[in-house]
């Protein structure tokens, strides 16, 4: 069976994405509040620009050894880095839409 | 089941770290791997796992050639030399996602009994070596690959990881390497020694010590 269509594969991806939840909660409300204090009309689009450039930035570093290592265990379970952190940017962009959605209401 | 890679060149920059290797293993024997530190065993495990792109390689699965990384096809587990679970992970997620079964592990383990609820970064390194072994050989993959599965293990455990390594080579193929040349003896069907970037295969202990990798004393 793919890794796609595996449970396992959504269970590691969170725990992943969890090492480094609370600086992307930081950085995806310190985006949203700049945009609506500097009152950029539609700022979304451009948030999802800067977290894909982030996002980048952390792919590449995944290249690093020690870095690299990490993603083995994700590997036993079919899942390849592109995978990951693929999945890892829709988690991301849900977070983004809700947080988006919290700001827009108070 | 039977794997085989050949035509493997791998360079770090300016050196060659392995050329000219040939490696066959098959289902219901335990291959051993050794060679000098530094000499290209892990870079063909990794090679195999498919987590590492070296200039050419040719692996074949019952003489089919593979074109897609092994563990993309979710048939083969790798125990790697460093730490493998991350810090944070509790022991019985980790056996949750490994499917592995914590009761006949206690069986096996009896002294881990108080570490299910423990996370990884608190139990030593020696019981984290032996956990980790233990859910890479029971995922159920048709291809295991064990790189210093022996290390900061005690002798006593090192026996028992040794008999489930002879029960699940029925299953899988096993390819183990690790720098205790005893144990790696006593378990491996077949063994390839690495030195000068290839691959020979050893018949017998007299041949390590030809090849300097032990001397006569050792070998008794």
């Amino acid at each position: 069976m793919s890794s796609i269509l595996k449970i396992n594969t959504y269970r590691l991806t969170v725990r992943f994405y969890l090492t480094f939840i609370v600086p992307n909660i930081f950085i995806t409300t310190f985006l949203i509040v700049s945009a609506f204090l500097l009152q950029i009309t539609a700022p979304l689009p451009r948030i999802f620009a800067i977290k894909i450039m982030l996002f980048i930035i952390l792919f590449l570093m995944y290249f690093e050894k020690k870095l690299k290592t990490k993603l083995i265990l994700y590997a036993n379970f079919g899942i390849s880095k592109l995978q990951l952190f693929a999945n890892c940017f829709i988690i991301d962009s849900l977070l983004i839409i809700i947080i988006y959605h919290i700001t827009t209401l108070l | 089941m039977i794997l085989e890679i050949d035509n493997v060149e791998l360079n770090f920059g300016h050196k060659k770290i392995l050329n000219g290797v040939y490696f066959r293993a098959e289902t219901g024997t335990v291959t051993g791997l050794l060679g000098q530190n530094g000499c290209g065993k892990t870079s063909l495990l990794e090679i195999i796992f498919g987590i590492l792109k070296p200039k050419y390689k040719n692996i074949r699965i019952d003489t089919i050639h593979q074109k897609r990384d092994l563990y993309k096809t979710n048939k083969v587990a790798y125990l790697p030399q460093h730490q493998l679970l991350p810090n944070n992970t509790k022991i019985k997620t980790a056996f949750k996602l490994f499917k592995a079964n914590w009761s006949d592990f206690i069986l096996r383990f009896n002294s881990f009994v108080r570490h299910k609820n423990s996370r990884v970064h608190e139990v030593s390194s020696g019981e984290l070596r032996i956990i980790e072994t233990y859910l890479i050989l029971c995922s159920g993959k048709e291809i295991i690959l064990l790189d210093e599965p022996f290390s900061f293990i005690a002798p006593l455990h090192i026996e028992k990881i040794k008999v489930l390594i002879e029960e699940k080579k029925h299953i899988s193929i096993l390819i183990v390497t690790d720098h205790f040349y005893q144990d790696i003896l006593d378990i491996s069907n077949t063994i390839y020694f690495i030195k000068n970037s290839s691959s020979k295969l050893i018949r017998s202990r007299q041949d390590l010590e030809n090849e300097g990798y032990v001397n006569t004393e050792a070998i008794g």
